[in-house]
Order: C-alpha cells, then structure tokens, then sequence
C-alpha cells in the first residue's frame, strides 16, 4: 500500500496531470473600448469584438452588447429572430424559431463565428436614409445592413455573413444601450442560398455553426 | 359513482391477500466479496431459469464484463462454470465459445463416420416501419468418406417510411462436397453462390449483386505430436462477380489454416492465418473496357502464453492484417491537338489498401486473485488509402502501457490502474493543399479501497484523474485545423452499505467531479471553462412481504459550469431524481414491477446580481414523470402472457423576459402486450420469441414567447413488435 501511494505520489509530481496553462485570451491584441453611450457605439463596440475573433476583452464586449434581464437589471432579454427562409430551409433547426438567445450566444456561437475563417475579420455596419433611426430616451429600433469579410493576407476578401438587420432594436440600460431583439433578414442581392455558400447571413450562421 | 367502479374497490383486500401469500422474491442472493458489494445485482436476477452464480468473480478473473458473461450464458444456454470449461476445454476466449462449435460442427474432418443432419430455421422480426423475414438451412451429410455440406441463408428485409418501401433481399448458399482420402485429409468441390437485390419505391435504379465462385477445396490436418497440431485448408477456383459498380471475372484463391504450438506447462502459441486473393478482368458495367485486378488480403492472429498457471506469467496478442482491393474506375481523358480538342474515355484502376497491424502484451504476477499485478503494453498501426485525392488517405497509430494491481490484506481491499497512450492520426489530404495531424497523449489514475466493518456494513472510496492533450499540427496548407486543447478529469467517490438483515439494506454515495476543458490559444481561449459535478446518492432496498421488495433510489446533484474569462455566462444546473421500485412475486408464475420516475431539473444563469450576493437565476426547468408496469404472467411452461403500461409527462419552462413560462408539455401513454414463447413444436421443433402490440398516443402543447399555446394534435400509433423464431432438427 505504501508503494501504490509513494507511486501514486510520484506520478502526481512529474506532471503526467497538470494541464497546460492556456494563453490569456487576445493576449496579442489591443483592449476593446467598451462603449456603450449610443446605439452606434454600442453597434462599433459589437463589431469591433466580432472582429477580435474572441481574442482581448472580444468575449466581453460582445456579451455586454447584448440585453440580459436574467442575472442583470435590463428591460428585455436579448433574442435573435431568423429569416423564415432561411430557417425553413435547415433540416432539424437546433431552437424553435424564436428560440435563439442569449444562451445560445455567447460564448459558443461568438466562438464558433470566429473559427468560421482563420483569417482576419471586417465587421461593417451600413444605415439606409430610407429606414431612419426611431430613437427615444429608452428604446431605439433601427435598420442596418451588415458585412462580415475574412481578409486573407493575399487575394481577394471572403464574405462570410452578410444581411439585413430590421428590427433591431435597442434598450437603454444603467451600463449602456444593449440590443434586445434581432430580427435577421437575407440580403435580397445575395439571396438565401448564395453561391460559394459563404455569404450566408448571421441567421443561418447562428443555425449552421451554433 | 357507477356500480362497476364501486366493485373495484372489492379487489383491493383480494389484492392485498394475493401479495401477503405470495412466494419469496426469485433474486438470487448477491456474492458477500466486499469488492463485489456495489456490483450492480440486477444481473443476477434470474432469466429462463438460468443462474448466475459467481457472476461477477468470474467475468473479473476472465477479463470481461459482467453483462456479457451473463449474455453468453443466455445465449447458449450453459451454467457460467460450463462456459469457462469449454473455454479452457478448446483453448479459446469465453466468447469465442459459441462460434467455435458451430465452426467445428461442419468441419468434415471433424465429423463422424455416419452423419445425416439437416437443421432448418425461419425467423421473422416485426418493428414499427421494419420487418425482416430471415430462412436458414444447414444440411450435412457423412457416409464413410464421402461428406456432402450445404449452408443455405435467405434474407428479406422490409423498411417503410412515409408511404414509401424498400426491399433488400440476400441469398447466399455454399456447398461443399468431397472424399475424405484419410482421416487427416479431404479433397473435394466448393460452390458459393451470393445474390443481393434491393428495390427502393421512388428510387432512380435498383441495385443487384451476384457472385458465383466455384472452387477445389484441399482441407486437412496435422499432428506431429502431441504438442503440435494444425490445420491447413486451400479453395482455389472461379469468380463470376457482377454488381453496379463493376463486373469481375477470373481466378479466386483462399489458404487458411491455424496452429496451435503447446509445451508443458508453460508455452502455448495459438494462430491462425488467411491468405485471399483473386486474378480478375475487371470493368464498369456501363462499358465494354476490361483491365487486369489483383486483390490481396492477408490477415494472421496469434495468441502467446508464458507460464500461464504460474505466479509469474506473461501473455502476448498480435496481429497482421493487409488488403489490397482494386476496382475500376471511369476517367477521361483530354487529347489537344493543334486542330482539335477530344475527349476519350478509359477505364482506370483504383487501389484501395488498408493496413492493421498490432501487438499487445501482458505481464502478470499473480500470488492469488487477490493479489495481483499486471503491467501491459500495446502498439496500433493502421492506414487507409483509398485512391481518391480529397480525404483519401488517414492513419493511425496508438502506443501506450499501463499497470493494475490489487492486493487484499486484513479484509481491506487496494485496487490501482494507471495507463498511459499516445494516439497519433494523421489526414493528409482533408483540401486538395494539405490536412492536419493529431497527436493526443492520456493519462489515468483510478483507485479504490474497499473494507467490510463485520458483516453489516461495507465501506468505499475510490477516486479517478485523466488528463487528455490533444495538439494539431499542419501536413502542406490547410486553413481550418482544430485547436489544442487539454481535458481534464478528476473525480472522488465515497460510499457505504448497510445490511440491516436480509430483508433491509441502504447505501449512500457522495461524489465530487471536476473537470476542465482548455484551449490553448488565444483565439479561443476565452471559451475555457470549469465544471464541478457534486452528487449525492440514497436507495434503499426492503422485502416488505415474502414477495414484494421495495427499492428506491435518490440522487441531488449540482453541475456548476464556470467560465474562466466570461463569469456572467456561468450556469447552474440542478438535478434531483427519485426511482422507486416495486418488485412482486405473487406466484411462480405471476410476477408484477411497478416502477416510478420523478426527474426536477432547474438550471440557469449563477452568479452576483446588484446585491453581490450569487443566485441562481433559473432560466430553464424540466419536470418529468414516468410511472411503468411490467406483469407477466406464465400459464404454462413456456408461454408467458405479458402486459407493459407506461405513461410519461414532459413538462418544461423557460425565462420569457425574466420570468419563468411554460414552453412545452408533453404526454405520452405507451400500452405493450403480449406473449413470449419457447415451446416444442412435435418432437424436433422448437419455436421460441415473443410478439408484442403496441399502442402509443402522443400529445404535446408549444407555447410561444407571448405565451400563446399552439397543442399539438393527438398522434396515435399501434403497431406490431416482436420476433418469432422456429428451428427444426432432423437426423443425427
């Protein structure tokens, strides 16, 4: 018995069970400001963590983008709507279609966006003068188009989500302007089913790499 | 109340009568070993009137499972000792039993001199949209030194879904006939004939095999001495072969044989060998073009032993297995020309190689099963190339050794495992540029202590720790490999077992799980996280009447997952289980388990809200209900009458804006009944199985985020289920 424990103890002592210690996230890369004051800030902040690729603070700036009634204070909780297209066109959808929150958001989709393309990410959000904002003290809905390119060091970039966002409405909180509800629109010019099959929009991104 | 109702109230005292007279519950007594104390003793129970006894010594001294051993025993029939003798008898694995007497049965130099057997089975298996209707003939016929053989199999496989059907029928039969020059050598004929066809309603073409191989067949066997003996079988002949993808014609070959080496007490080497091969024009059967092919198949398997009986022995397994298979594949190829641009079409040959090579090793030091320790040591080769250019090549090769002990002293018993492998994989060729690479190396510990404190009461503690490091590498240029990463594992387990007397004992478990998942980069980093799994288990076990036992068992436990770099996605699961048993023997021929199943599950979001105090914020919680019923009820000697009630309820909420609403109800009542059989059929007959209907009805309700129910309409399905089996002997 002594023998099993003094061989147990060596074994626990030459490492064979200690993990390795993992890189802090983003370690390389510059914090995100997190900003939050308006619905377009807290829109830049919510790319700017898209395109950090869940590394720096990328977890937490998109996390906090997002309305949480559960464990704080906001108004509504968020929730991702789908295009009925696009989610009538997925065999076994993983969520009822209005089923996508925030549990479903962060972390796993957030990492599972980023490992879509191994590449850099551009996030772009484009406004439209003919759906203009609809901003009060409290609540903002608004319509945006929305690009996400993967820039390789060489060549042309690589769409890999692209839509319509409307409505997307906003809540203003204690800590800021957080996004409540997004209903997710194919882009009529890419069309659901886009050929290459990498324009898909943030919908079926949500459903196809959950 | 209507008067029928009232009357049921009369069964009540009838009932009660009926348990307090009943006979003593038919589970045989568990092994006192304290090793074996938390065994799960539901095994033991008796099927068929077969027992089990010293179940669990012997799949522990065997080296298998307790289920399976139970499961070779049903299957044949046999007492478990009768089993591990005819194991030992014919110096193979106890599940090697069953196939090697049915393989020595129509061996031809195995059989007597006067043998006249034909052996027919007819089996049909029924489920909800699948039936299979299986026909089997085995005829063997010996007659001085002329044997005739023939195995005849015919399969019809029914699938129907949605209004649609498919049929797969299979036919194969092999004959076999022949001299027996001497009693250690045979020459004769081989014809083995295989037809599939399946027809698929709605599909584009129906599929066909047939294969016609007619061959000499060269069997014999040796013994030299008594410490050596072998076999040696040679067929050689024709291979008609034609299916969708290619039509095969030419030359079959196939030796095999097996050796078996034994020197006194302490050298045995038990192998055996194929070597398949055929010379074939090959082509598609589209097209008029045939080419040379050559397949090659070698596969040869040895067992060593060492000093088998001795305190010090040592066993070896090994392995080497290659097949080389080439069929034809259409190409085009492009001619220019200055003038032109052609395209001319060929046949091309592909070759698919597969590769398995292995060899395992065991040294054991055995004072007595107690008291032992074993050091092993295993290494796996295999690769596949499949000709293709994309995912066509992959490899894997998996090293590794370890050491179990076990020592028993003053009634404590120490056990110990430890392992450690190396898996390498390798995909070459996942993108037309390149693939990726794997290596993971695992490690683990386990060890348990075991202690009887007099005779009521045992004591258990045990505890486990793996670590998994998994780390890709780059073969050429791919874009998407996984990411390292680490997995750990550790956990502890505590638990006891008190035996009031014979008709009360209680057992109580505490265990604590920790496990880690960790990526190693950066880029992904931020998704590492903890979970902490703690459970606590109580069941009880009580004869409350001579034939009615009692048995309940409840779990709690808490799974706490915490993110490392995202505390406000960390989440809180809860679980508490009840599972009661009720067990009733009413007479030997009439036996009712009743069974209830009561499943909470909260979970959500765990963490400080503006108070700084954690909570629990329940976004999601399950409440299910099961309440199951199994009677039987045996009339005669081999016909059991039997009846399955079972009604479940799914309840399930989520947080629609903070507060918890329902988000989906579900019922469901399932009602089996009918009848197991195992009765003779005339003097040489025997028809065994069971055929059961089933009546389910379903029904749920959906509530959307406004709280708006939307049932779902009532499903209701019936249907017949079971499988009957007759087989018809005739001759000896």
């Amino acid at each position: 018995m002594t023998l099993a424990a003094a061989a147990l103890s060596a074994l626990a002592g030459c490492g064979l069970f200690k993990p390795d210690t993992p890189q802090a996230p983003g370690a390389s890369l510059p914090p995100i400001a997190l900003l939050y004051g308006t619905p377009d800030q807290t829109l830049a902040t919510f790319a700017a963590a898209v395109e950090a690729k869940g590394g720096s603070n990328g977890l937490t700036a998109y996390s906090r983008a997002l309305a949480d009634s559960l464990t704080g204070t906001d108004a509504c909780e968020f929730r991702a709507l789908f295009d009925a297209v696009v989610y009538h066109s997925i065999t076994n959808p993983i969520v009822a279609p209005d089923g996508w929150d925030r549990t479903h958001e962060v972390p796993s989709f957030y990492q599972s966006f980023a490992r879509i393309r191994p590449e850099s990410y551009v996030f772009t959000w484009r406004d439209s003068s003919a759906f203009p904002d609809q901003l009060d003290a409290t609540t903002a809905t608004l319509w945006r188009h929305y690009q996400v390119q993967a820039v390789p060091t060489s060549g042309e970039p690589i769409t890999i989500a692209i839509g319509i966002v409307y409505p997307l409405e906003l809540t203003n909180t204690a800590t800021g302007w957080k996004i409540c509800r997004w209903q997710d629109n194919v882009d009529p010019a890419v069309g659901p089913n886009p050929p290459g099959g990498d324009a898909l929009s943030m919908g079926a991104r949500r459903l196809l790499n959950p | 109340m209507n008067r029928p109702r009232r009357l049921l109230y009369l069964l009540v005292p009838l009932a009660v009568w009926a348990i307090a007279w009943a006979l003593p519950g038919r589970a045989q007594t568990p092994p006192p070993d304290a090793r074996f104390a938390f065994a799960d003793t539901t095994l033991l129970r008796d099927t068929l009137g077969l027992r089990f006894d010293e179940l669990f010594p012997l799949a522990d001294s065997l080296g298998v499972t307790p289920d399976t051993l139970r499961a070779l025993a049903i299957r044949y029939r046999y007492p478990l000792r009768r089993i591990v003798m005819l194991a030992d008898s014919m110096h193979v694995p106890v599940d090697s039993v069953g196939p090697t007497l049915e393989r020595e049965r129509f061996n031809p130099l195995a059989a007597g001199k006067r043998v006249n057997s034909f052996r027919y089975t007819s089996g049909y298996d029924v489920e909800q949209s699948s039936s299979v209707w299986t026909n089997g003939s085995d005829y063997n016929f010996v007659r001085g030194s002329i044997f005739v053989r023939n195995t005849t199999d015919i399969s019809q496989d029914r699938f129907g879904t949605g209004g649609s059907s498919s049929l797969r029928e299979t036919r194969n039969s092999v004959t076999e006939t022949g001299w027996k020059l001497s009693p250690n050598f045979s020459i004769g004929g081989r014809a083995n004939l295989e037809r599939f066809n399946s027809t698929d309603v709605g599909s584009i073409g129906d599929q066909s095999e047939t294969k016609n191989e007619f061959q000499l067949s060269l069997r014999s066997k040796q013994q030299p001495s008594r410490s050596f003996t072998s076999e040696l079988n040679f067929f050689t002949g024709f291979l008609d072969l034609t299916n969708f993808q290619q039509i095969k014609r030419g030359l079959s070959n196939d030796l095999n044989g097996r050796l078996r080496i034994e020197r006194g007490n302490w050298f045995t080497n038990d192998l055996t060998g194929q070597v398949t091969g055929n010379l074939a024009r090959t082509g598609l059967p589209v097209s008029p073009d045939r080419v040379n092919t050559h397949d090659l198949s070698n596969n040869i398997r040895g067992s060593l032993g060492l000093f088998s009986p001795r305190p010090v022995s040592a066993n070896v397994n090994y392995q080497l297995r290659r097949s080389t298979v080439e069929n034809p594949l259409a190409v085009t190829d492009t001619i220019r020309t200055p003038a032109d641009t052609t395209y001319e079409p060929h046949t091309h040959v592909q070759k698919v190689v597969t590769v398995n090579n292995g060899v395992d090793g065991t040294l054991q030091f055995r004072q007595t099963n107690d008291r032992k320790f074993d050091v092993n040591a295993h290494v796996t080769i295999s690769s596949q190339d499949n000709g293709t250019v994309l995912n066509g090549r992959s490899s894997h090769r998996d090293t590794g050794w370890g050491a179990d002990g076990r020592y028993l002293w003053q009634g404590w018993t120490g056990e110990a495992h430890f392992s450690y492998g190396v898996v390498r994989d390798e995909f070459p060729s996942r993108s037309l540029t390149g693939g990726y690479g794997d290596r993971a190396s695992t490690a683990s510990a386990d060890g348990r202590l075991s202690h009887g404190f007099g005779v009521r009461f045992v004591l258990q503690a045990s505890g486990r720790v793996s670590l998994t490091r998994s780390n890709y590498y780059l073969i050429g240029f791919y874009t998407n490999p996984p990411i390292d990463n680490d997995q750990y594992q550790q956990n502890y387990r505590l638990e006891g077992l008190y035996t009031v007397s014979d008709a009360l004992n209680s057992a109580l478990a505490l265990d604590v799980t920790r496990v880690l998942a960790l990526n190693l980069a950066s880029v992904s980093s931020s998704s590492n996280n903890e979970t902490d799994t703690y459970r606590a288990e109580w069941r009880w076990t009580y004869r409350l009447l001579a034939g009615l036992t009692a048995t309940q068992r409840n779990a709690l436990s808490a799974n706490y997952l915490k993110y490392n770099y995202l505390a406000s996605s960390n989440r809180l699961s809860l679980d508490y289980s009840t599972v009661t048993t009720l067990n009733a023997v009413l007479s030997p021929r009439l036996t009712i388990d009743i069974t209830h199943n009561a499943d909470f599950q909260p979970s959500g979001s765990y963490g400080p809200l503006p108070d700084g105090i954690t909570y629990l914020s329940r976004s999601d919680e399950t409440r299910n209900y099961q309440l199951r019923a199994n009677i039987s009820y045996t009339p005669i000697p081999g016909l059991s009458l039997l009846l399955s009630p079972e009604y479940l309820a799914n309840n399930r909420s989520s947080a629609q804006n903070g507060v918890l609403a329902p988000q989906q109800l579900g019922r469901t009542m399932d009602f089996s009944g009918g009848a197991s059989l195992n009765v003779p059929v005339g003097s040489r007959a025997r028809l065994t199985g069971n055929i059961l209907r089933t009546f389910r009805d379903d029904r749920s309700v959906q509530y959307s985020s406004t709280g708006l129910a939307s049932p779902s309409p009532r499903t209701s399905v019936d249907f017949w289920n079971g499988s009957l089996n007759l087989s018809w002997d005739l001759g000896k």
